[in-house]
């Protein structure tokens, strides 16, 4: 029995992990199917749906009829006992969607309500995938799929990425988003790819009434199938060879070796369904590598060790396993403090805490919620500054730390730096909350993310006392008034409260219930610290034209121009992230967005190149306007000068006219250049000499335009085999290479390549030439030397030329080396 | 046809993969306790499960488990192989031991002077 406990431990282990795993899963994700698959429709109902889908087979049906037609068949299609809902995607911006209906609401009254409303507006996307939640139903296990369909990104505020948005519902509540698009420009696809990759979705874009009809989540997804098939079929001979290597290898027995074996088939499928089906990869992946782990540490004992020995290895690896994933498992659920920010970074956070003796009986609960408050609500790359006031008799404030928060997430440099913090000579400190608004005054010029300011203190100032004696010489402020956005108290605390100032996207409701009610002594709308510190305002001016160019594909439908602003913000300098927009009547043109802009008080040039389609796009005017990114809200700013831009659309001609002109020159003269080479080349060809031989003969050098005799001896070529004297005929050289003017003596007749010839003719070198008399023949092949060798060739005497074939042909001669032949 | 590109060069790796491990199969089918014939097959399905998971989002997180198994796989021949070569030395009593010491293990696995192959 004692030998037998590790393995029990380890089995346990296993056990407790697998169970833990799926516990946990189900607690973060909702993942694991149980009760019952909910699927929310979020259909566009947008005004863009009016128009015509372009399908083959239903060629004069709008998008929206397709939607309305299709409706009860999708409806029908998804199986029974799944619980369905629908939301529209349409109306004003802000406005309610006209159909809401969680999921769990009868089919058919889903159905009458989609073919009772008519598409408008625009198409608050966003918004309505942020309420998407709410629309599942509580507390009902299983997946949770929404079907979007859509002919139109975002086109309300939130402003923010949709993809953004879905990956947090993704993350948070394990919903998985199908999107069927109407793609109607370009940027639509990226997005909608972008959701369902980063969601396990599926994405499709369906071309006929036909397609549309099928809902492609319901269709299988083969490969998942064809892994685990595969992944199973690898266990099994995992665990095959799992068991021979204990049985053979370690000397275990057969039910040792066969649990081992089992534990590993068993493990190793739970680890692929939660990865392939349960959308849990990092459980999966830690239960494979505890699997791995432990497998490696038994079978890495040697043989003649005892299995309670292999085993016991074998636990402490799982048991080590087990400690590694175990915090993370519980990391969520007992943290108190998760964080209720997501984004791109955007704060300066200036936390300011009172450490006076006053509130020394406090300090730790502050200093705790200072540490709450920086895990819930800074991102990376934020910044946090640690400021501290009334620490001395002076009151004096001062920064104690500054840092940025790394990609990681991680505020443990501001714990470190608050466990350090303490009150120190409690009676001699003196709270005043001037020196502090003097401090945040001077501090906000230097701060270039957008500033969130918490003081926390007890409100309670020493000045009025201290004034009384004359110990200071300046007019306090009261605490409240560094709440603009509110003072908060913390739950349960009443010695204390937190006042804020900026920050309008953080939902501080999350750390404290809501602000206190102000009383009427408050000095909340006029802080000490000047609002263009906190909440400077852009300032900007657009240029008088925006200058529309086709664009350099002439078959394009696209113009593209650039939009100049100046920007400036009112006193300080700060990054700033907005969107550049073009109003005509209701018409918006999305120009460009720029994320984090520093902005300074001085005006700072931008250039915002952009790129549209033709349509409609005759030149006119336009208000330029800038929508401002508040984090949850936008804010629309309008340029100081000009109230409207021209827009002016150049011809093709006039944009690119100069571009093609020099580009037609240049390519003529090239083609010019080229003709004059292969001319040159031609004319210089032409004038080489050509050697012209017979095998066994001598070779001669033909020049152009030169006639020489073939025939026996006193010919200029001799033909062997031709008697003496006798002249065959003449051959003259053409402008072609290879090729000879062939004449038959008089009284010959002549053959070329077979065929009779009189007069002179045409004759290709290495082909046949007959001439006959009086019954005699004499068959001539002559070659060029390229290629021929083997005749010999003679230099005549007399006659040099001025130039040198030898260098020409590259020929290096017979025996006689230097016996050619100049013509 | 990026899908089907993507399948196709799938395809592809698989059956080199196959070729792969037939010659795994080739080079320790005599191994002991039948761990050539066995490690291969689980090599192969191992290989194409590894490869078919680029189809899958998410599935290379279980790259961790297909690892471990890889790793057995890979003890499990050596330990094969070891015994083999022990063996071996056990019915060759009259082997110099400076001989012992130069033994190919495939020698022994038949796979140079196996007339199958």
């Amino acid at each position: 029995m004692k030998k037998k406990m590790p393995f029990v431990l380890a089995t346990l282990l296993i056990l407790f992990s697998i169970w833990s795993g799926s516990r946990t899963v189900s607690g973060q994700t909702g993942a694991i199917p149980a009760e019952a698959q909910q699927v929310l429709f979020l259909i566009d109902n947008s005004a863009s749906m009016t128009e015509l889908a372009h399908y083959p087979d239903d060629a004069f049906a709008s998008r929206w009829q397709l939607v309305q037609k299709l409706a009860p068949e999708w409806l029908s299609k998804i199986p029974e006992g799944s619980l369905v809902g629908a939301v529209s995607v349409g109306g004003n911006c802000g406005e309610a969607p006209s159909i809401s209906l969680r999921t769990g609401t009868d089919r058919t009254q889903i159905a009458e309500a989609i073919r009772n409303v008519a598409p408008n507006g625009a198409t608050p996307l966003n918004a309505v995938l942020k309420t998407a939640p709410s629309l599942f139903a509580m507390g009902v296990k299983g997946t949770k799929r929404i079907e979007l369909f859509s002919d139109g990104l975002n086109t309300c505020s939130p402003n923010e990425s949709t993809c953004e948005i879905v990956r947090a519902l993704h993350r948070d509540y394990g919903i998985v988003v199908d999107v069927v698009a109407w793609v109607t420009e370009p940027s639509m696809e990226s997005e909608f790819r972008c959701v369902t990759d980063s969601t396990g979705g599926i994405f499709s874009q369906p071309g006929s009434t036909k397609n549309l009809a099928r809902l492609p989540f319901l269709e299988l997804d083969p490969w998942r199938y064809v892994v685990l098939v595969l992944g199973l079929i690898t266990l099994m001979l995992a665990s095959l060879v799992s068991y021979r290597h204990g049985y053979y290898v370690m000397k275990w027995s057969t039910q040792t070796a066969s649990t081992i074996a089992t534990i590993v088939g068993v493990a190793g499928s739970f680890a692929l369904y939660l990865v392939l089906f349960a959308r849990s990869g990092w459980f999966g992946a830690l239960l494979g590598l505890m699997v791995v782990g432990a497998s490696v540490a038994i079978a890495r004992s040697r043989s003649d060790q005892s299995p309670g020995r292999s085993f016991s290895s074998g636990a402490c690896v799982l048991a080590a396993c087990l400690a590694m994933l175990f915090p993370s498992m519980t990391k969520g659920q007992t943290h108190q403090c998760p964080r209720a920010v997501q984004g791109p970074p955007r704060y300066h956070h200036i936390l300011a805490l009172d450490a006076s003796g006053t509130v020394a009986a406090s300090f730790n609960e502050m200093k705790a919620l200072v540490a709450c408050y920086a895990s819930m609500y800074t991102l990376p790359n934020e910044e946090i500054s640690l400021v501290a006031f009334g620490m001395d008799s002076q009151g004096s404030a001062r920064e104690i730390t500054t840092f940025t928060v790394p990609q990681s997430g991680s505020v443990d440099s501001l714990n470190r730096t608050l466990d350090d913090l303490e009150i120190r000579n409690a009676k001699q400190t003196r709270t005043y909350f001037k020196p502090l608004a003097d401090y945040l005054s001077q501090r906000l010029k230097s701060v270039r993310l957008e500033p969130v300011i918490l003081v926390i203190s007890d409100g309670k100032s020493d000045a009025p006392e201290d004034a009384r004696h004359g110990r200071i010489n300046f007019r306090e402020i009261p605490f409240e008034s560094f709440g603009r956005r509110g003072v908060y108290a913390a739950p349960a605390v009443t010695g204390w409260r937190v006042a804020v100032e900026g920050g309008a996207s953080l939902d501080l409701t999350l750390l404290f219930k809501h602000p206190l009610p102000a009383n009427e002594k408050d000095t909340r709308l006029s802080g000490p610290v000047p609002e263009c510190l906190v909440d400077p305002d852009l300032v900007f001016e657009a240029g008088d034209t925006v200058t529309l160019k086709p664009g350099f594909n002439p078959f394009s439908s696209t113009v593209e121009g650039a939009l100049t602003l100046k920007v400036k913000n009112e006193c300080v300098s700060r990054f700033r992230s907005f969107r550049a927009e073009l109003r005509r009547g209701n018409d918006i043109i999305k120009i460009g967005t720029v994320t984090n802009m520093s902005v300074n008080p001085e005006p700072s040039d931008l250039s915002l190149p952009f790129t549209l389609s033709r349509s409609g796009l005759e030149s006119s005017d336009a208000i330029v306007q800038l929508v401002l990114d508040q984090g949850n809200t936008e804010r629309t700013i309008y340029a100081t000068r000009p109230s409207r831009v021209a827009l002016k659309e150049i011809s093709y001609l006039s944009a690119y006219g100069v571009f093609w002109g020099v580009m037609l020159a240049a390519v003529l003269l090239l083609v010019f250049l080229g003709m004059a080479t292969v001319t040159r080349k031609r004319t210089h060809q032409r004038h080489q000499p050509q050697l012209i031989g017979v095998m066994g003969g001598n070779a001669v050098a033909l020049g152009p335009n030169q006639r020489i005799e073939i025939g026996g001896a006193g010919s200029t070529l001799q033909i062997p085999g031709v008697e003496d004297g006798i002249v065959l005929g003449s051959i003259e050289s053409t402008a072609m290479k290879g090729k000879l003017a062939v004449l038959p003596a008089e009284g010959f007749r002549m053959k070329v390549n077979g065929f009779e010839s009189t007069g002179s003719s045409e004759y290709v070198l290495g082909t046949p030439l007959q001439f006959a008399k009086d019954g005699a023949t004499y068959d001539v092949t002559l070659h060029s030397s390229a290629g021929s060798g083997g005749f010999a060739a003679q230099r005549p005497s007399g006659k040099p030329t001025d130039f040198d074939f030898f260098s020409d042909f590259g020929h290096s001669g017979g025996a006689g080396g230097s016996d050619h032949t100049y013509i | 046809m990026k899908s089907l590109s993507a399948e196709i060069i799938l395809g592809f790796v698989v059956c080199l993969w196959f070729l792969l491990c037939v010659l795994t199969y080739r080079r320790f089918r005599s191994a002991a306790w039948l761990a050539g014939s066995s490690s291969a097959s689980c090599l192969f399905f191992l290989g194409a499960t590894i490869a078919t998971s680029y189809m899958v989002l998410h599935a290379f997180f279980l790259l961790p488990l297909w690892i471990g198994v890889g790793l057995l796989l890979a003890m499990h021949l050596f330990s094969a192989q070891r015994t083999e070569r022990s063996n071996f030395l056990a019915d060759a009593p009259d082997l110099e031991s400076e001989q012992r010491d130069f033994i190919d293990p495939s020698v022994m696995s038949g796979s140079e002077f196996d007339p199958y192959i």
